[in-house]
Parts: structure tokens; C-alpha cells; sequence
């Protein structure tokens, strides 16, 4: 309890600090699963007046990974009972090929303009609709939600790390005295620091774990699965071994860095 | 001769001010018993904190245990900090450290093993009469009861320098003692050299020791 007092503020600036890296990481992913989902359900209409395949098209562009008919059999259906059978079969054979174009990225307007006229240079195609405005309004509300999150996340990072800076420092101070006398024994840098790295050692896994618990909640709650289910979002899997260590990663190499350059800093 | 502590033409001040302790010989052979006196702010504790190297000379050369003072770097005053004990005034007692960690202080900075520390700290808490403390605390204890502790780090690892700084400033009789014995028997059973700063010298110290006095910035010998 009285080192939970003590420590207190360097496990909640550690905590908020790796709540603002995993928030990003998990930002990332959900915008991630956005995106892929965007990716399948968008797709490019071709008009052409030849038959195509996916070889002949990624000659010219090469972020097309599928390419399917679309049948005009219904629309030769409606027509079925306006028009003799025989202007039936010329209207079949005057008709031009559909096509879905399936893309692996998602690209910006800039991008997909470009696309378009690279598909229209083939000749045979004579359309190309790809859907630009409906398409461009979601995809730059993820983008910057995407950028909005990393910027605060980054201010959030930036805040905890000066954070850090002072409570190390003030933490040094408050064992001046002792770090003096160890001195005066002939204690080097590392015996006199020993216990600033032990204490940052114990915060970083309080702070992981506290981090890690929280993020293994969110992951599992109804609650908020319920939530996000509703804006068509689910929560990443949150993995206990990769994540965690990668927080504790974080968390050990930051404060470690910072209990070295404030201690030398201040020993000199 | 085997001086531990040799001076020439020594200067000591603080900053660019004035030197303190100005153009001073000094030597102290190895198993000396030495006092220093003279009034107070004459420079007594300058001179002593010279010695452990908290104070580098203005002028002059100053070698403890063979080493010129002046030259040492960081890590190599650490290890002639090493083979010296030293006793505060004001103590200097790690408060968050039970009395037996405090005095096991040199031997975890010498490397020794847990078992050899406790030992050690075990014994020498038999020779300051502080066994029935044990576990205790620094600020749980008096202040003589804390200088017998301070005595006995400085003595932990057997070094081959203590340096007091009036070990026995504001201490009861009994404390005192205690403590002048355990200065003298460290000289007696193991050869150390103990340089003492103080304001006076106990009549019954029952030692041969060798006098300096500081007067107006300058140490000289009383024969």
C-alpha cells in the first residue's frame, strides 16, 4: 500500500501512456477491418464491347486482383414481353459485356480517377463507373478519424513522457541523501542507481498489467461489443501474450531510457 | 615510509574564494592515530573532506593511499572510497534502512555475498552493544546509539583510512567510549589509520597519537 502511495504517479503516467499506444494500435485495426471491408464491398463497373479477363486489364493497372461478369439476363428478361424474339437476339448480341472490378487497396480519388482513364485507354472499354462520391465520403471520415486519434494519442504520448521526466527527477531528489552516502562508500553509478531501475521495472509491469487487464475487458464485454456492433465496428482481439509484452516492451525501454539520461544528468 | 596521507604545498577553498587551508605539508603514516584540532571554521572538516576527494585541491598535491587525489576520475575515486571509513558528524545514516543494511552498506558496495555481509553487521553490532536493536531504524535509535552504528559501517569492511568528523560532537560519556574504543582497537588489531577532526582531545584516550592544529589556514604539527 505505501509503495503503491509512492508510485502512484509514475503507474498512472506509465498507464496512460501505454493506454494512448494501445488505443492507437487498436484505432488502427478497427480501421483496418474498415478498410478491408470498404475494400470488399467496393467495386469498379466496366462497360466494354469486347470480352475481358484480369490479365488484360492489370496491363494496365495493377491494383485489380478479380474481375466478375455481371449477367444481363435480367434486363433480357423485362424486355421479353415488349420485343419479338428476334429483335431480341440482335439486342443480345448488339449488348455490351459487364464487368465487377475488384481492387486490393483503397485508393483516394486521385487514384481512382487515374485508374478510370488507364481502363478507358484500353479502347474497348467504353464506361467506367466508379462510384466516387458515395465511396470518397467514408473513406475520408475514417481517414480522419484516423488522423484525429494519432494526433491526440501523440500529444497524450508527448504529455506522459515530460510526465515521466519530472516524476523520475523528483524521485531522484527524494533519494539525494541516500544516493550521497552510497557514495561516499565508493558506490558506482549502477549500485547507486540499482533501486531507480528496480522501481521502474515493478511500475512498467503494474502499469502493463493494469493496461492490459483493462484492454482484456474491452475486448470481452458485451457491453461494448454491443456498442460497436451497432456502428458496424467490432472490437480487434486484444492477445494477452503479443500485446501485453509489447506494452511492457514499451513501457520497461521508455522509463529505463529516462531513469538513465535524468540519473546521469543529474550526477554529474 | 608508507604515508597514506601526504601532502605538499596543499591549498583548499571553496570556488575561487580565498583558500582556507593554504601551502600545507602534512604526512600520516600508516597505523597513525591522528587528530586534528583548531577552532571552529578554521578548516577542520575541509581538510578531512579532502580526503575522501569531496574537495579537490586549489593547489598543492594531496595522495591518499598512494594515489595523487587531484588526478582520479569519477570511477577510481570510487574505488579508493573503497578502502576508506567514514565517520559524519551529522551520521548520514540511510533512514530507510534498518541498522544492520546500513552498516552492511560497504560490503554490498564491495561485492560480498549476503551471508559474509550479515555477519559482519552482526558482529559489529556485538561491538557497538547494539544487538538488542536489531531490525530497528535509524531515526528509532538515540543520537549516540546512531554514531555507534555510523562507527560501525565505517569499520564494516576494514578500511585502511577512517576518517572522523567529531565523532563525539554532541554524545553522551558512555557513546563516546564506545566509540573511541572501537577507534583504537581498529587501529590496535587491524592496522588502520584513523584520522580524527574534533574540537578537543578526551584525556583518557589512552593512545599515542600525533596533533596537528589548524590556526589561521595553516596545519602545523604539536610535538
Amino acid at each position: 500500500m505505501k509503495y503503491l502511495k509512492n508510485h502512484v504517479s509514475v503507474i498512472l503516467t506509465l498507464f496512460i501512456l501505454l493506454f494512448s499506444v494501445q488505443f492507437s494500435i487498436e484505432m488502427y485495426k478497427v480501421i483496418e477491418d474498415q478498410n478491408q471491408k470498404l475494400i470488399d464491398n467496393y467495386s469498379i463497373v466496366i462497360v466494354s464491347q469486347k470480352r475481358q479477363n484480369i490479365e488484360n486489364l492489370r496491363k494496365v493497372t495493377r491494383d485489380i486482383v478479380s474481375i466478375s461478369p455481371i449477367s444481363t439476363k435480367t434486363i433480357i428478361d423485362k424486355l421479353k414481353s415488349s420485343m419479338t424474339p428476334e429483335n431480341l437476339s440482335m439486342l443480345k448480341i448488339a449488348l455490351p459485356y459487364f464487368y465487377n472490378l475488384k481492387l486490393n487497396i483503397l485508393p483516394d480519388k486521385i487514384r481512382l480517377d487515374k485508374i478510370k482513364s488507364s481502363l478507358l485507354s484500353m479502347g474497348s472499354i467504353t464506361k467506367v463507373e466508379i462510384f466516387t462520391k458515395t465511396y470518397n465520403s467514408v473513406f475520408r471520415v475514417l481517414q480522419i478519424l484516423q488522423f484525429l486519434t494519432y494526433i491526440f494519442n501523440a500529444i497524450i504520448f508527448f504529455m506522459s513522457i515530460l510526465l515521466l521526466f519530472k516524476q523520475i527527477k523528483i524521485w531522484i531528489l527524494e533519494h539525494e541523501e541516500k544516493i550521497k552516502i552510497m557514495g561516499y562508500f565508493g558506490a558506482s553509478y549502477w549500485i547507486k542507481s540499482a533501486f531507480l531501475y528496480r522501481l521502474v521495472f515493478i511500475d512498467s509491469l503494474i502499469s502493463t498489467v493494469s493496461v492490459g487487464l483493462l484492454f482484456f475487458y474491452l475486448s470481452k464485454s458485451y457491453y461494448i461489443k454491443d456498442k460497436l456492433s451497432v456502428l458496424n465496428i467490432s472490437f480487434p482481439d486484444f492477445s494477452i501474450l503479443y500485446d501485453v509484452s509489447t506494452l511492457f516492451f514499451i513501457a520497461l525501454s521508455l522509463s529505463l531510457v529516462i531513469v538513465t539520461i535524468v540519473s546521469r544528468k543529474m550526477s554529474r | 615510509m608508507n604515508f597514506v596521507v601526504s601532502a605538499q604545498k596543499l591549498s583548499l577553498g571553496y570556488g575561487g574564494d580565498e583558500p582556507i587551508i593554504a601551502e600545507t605539508d602534512l604526512s600520516i603514516n600508516s597505523g597513525d592515530f591522528v587528530f586534528i584540532t583548531g577552532k571552529s571554521g578554521s578548516g577542520k572538516s575541509t581538510i578531512l573532506k579532502s580526503f575522501y576527494g569531496e574537495l579537490l585541491p586549489q593547489r598543492g598535491s594531496l595522495n591518499i593511499c598512494g594515489v595523487n587525489i587531484k588526478k582520479l576520475n569519477r570511477v577510481k575515486l570510487n574505488k579508493l572510497r573503497r578502502y576508506l571509513g567514514i565517520v559524519f558528524q551529522d551520521y548520514k545514516l540511510i533512514d530507510s534502512w534498518t541498522i544492520e543494511k546500513n552498516i552492511m552498506l560497504p560490503l554490498m558496495i564491495g561485492g560480498f555475498s549476503k551471508s559474509v555481509c550479515e555477519a559482519q553487521a552482526l558482529k559489529l553490532l556485538r561491538h557497538v552493544k547494539l544487538t538488542h536493536k536489531i531490525g530497528k531504524y535509524p531515526l528509532e535509535l538515540s543520537g549516540g546509539e546512531q554514531q555507534r552504528v555510523a562507527i560501525a559501517r565505517a569499520l564494516a569492511h576494514n578500511p585502511v583510512l577512517i576518517l572522523a568528523d567529531e565523532p563525539t560532537g554532541n554524545l553522551d560519556n558512555y557513546s563516546s567510549e564506545v566509540i573511541w574504543n572501537l577507534l583504537k582497537n581498529a587501529r590496535e588489531h587491524l592496522g588502520t589509520t584513523v584520522v580524527v577532526v574534533t574540537h578537543h582531545i578526551p584525556s583518557t584516550i589512552g593512545v599515542d597519537y600525533k596533533h596537528f592544529f589548524i590556526d589561521k589556514g595553516v596545519l602545523y604539527e604539536v610535538s
